[in-house]
């Protein structure tokens, strides 16, 4: 799969899952602040992707994941070849935050 | 084969709404639970039980497994309580009295305290009548009023 074609495909997980406007999602759209995402929303994400790669997300990569491109830099990783875990994220905080009362 | 304890000694919750009959197996990231309906338990009425309640008995099963892997472990037990449901798809509107139910739970991804489960109920005969993605916070000191 081209990177193109996983930056498609996760645009058509975050449409599906969330109801997201195609012209809201870009490579850098922030998952939390610009999409509106919460660490519930976020755990849908993982199963999603883990039917696109087959694998099981490790939850550390995963909780570095900050923007769409983080996605795809994770998925890219996943599906390459002797693949060591992906997610280029910098970012260190959790993403899953403490839950709020439902 | 192992022998569970009875779902009164591993639950947070207190009879009547304690919806589960037995813990059947638990191993790995899957849980599997029994019930067979009754009349005079809770939600059941002229004879049956709406088959929404799936979603109690999906999050009593998953409950289950938490409570099986903190079993005899003091201060670990884990309460949760359930923060979203996906994909629910009931194949019938009731439970019949008489009906034994068996739900399944599969961790599908965790990242704590969060993690999804997927769930299938089936009936007589190893038919699907319900099934579905529940998404729990399970972790912490027992809370008074939280249930998974």
């Amino acid at each position: 799969m081209t990177r193109a074609e996983i930056y498609n495909r996760v645009v058509g997980i975050l449409i599906k899952s969330f109801e997201l406007d195609p012209a809201d999602i870009k490579p850098e759209s922030r998952l939390f602040e610009d999409l509106d995402l919460d660490s519930i929303d976020a755990v849908d994400m993982f199963v999603e992707l883990h039917e696109v790669t087959g694998r099981r997300i490790d939850p550390a990569v995963a909780r570095k994941i900050r923007t769409v491109d983080d996605i795809v830099n994770l998925v890219s990783g996943e599906l390459a070849p002797d693949a060591a875990p992906a997610a280029d994220a910098t970012s260190d905080a959790p993403v899953t935050d403490e839950p709020k009362d439902p | 084969m192992t022998a569970y304890p009875a779902l009164r000694d591993l639950l947070p919750h207190r009879p009547p709404m304690i919806l589960l009959d037995e813990l059947v197996r638990c191993e790995g990231p899957e849980v599997v639970c029994r019930v067979t309906v009754r009349d005079g338990t809770p939600f059941v009425e002229a004879g049956r039980v709406p088959a929404l309640v799936s979603l109690e008995y999906f999050a009593q099963t998953v409950a289950a497994l938490y409570a099986w892997q903190n079993f005899n472990k003091p201060g670990a037990f884990t309460v949760g309580m359930v923060v979203g449901a996906r994909d629910l798809s009931l194949e019938t509107d009731f439970f019949d009295v008489g009906d034994t139910l068996t739900i399944t739970g599969v961790e599908a991804f965790t990242a704590p305290p969060i993690s999804q489960f997927r769930c299938e109920l089936r009936g007589a005969h190893d038919r699907v009548l319900a099934r579905g993605s529940i998404s729990v916070v399970a972790g912490g000191p027992p809370q008074q009023g939280a249930s998974a």
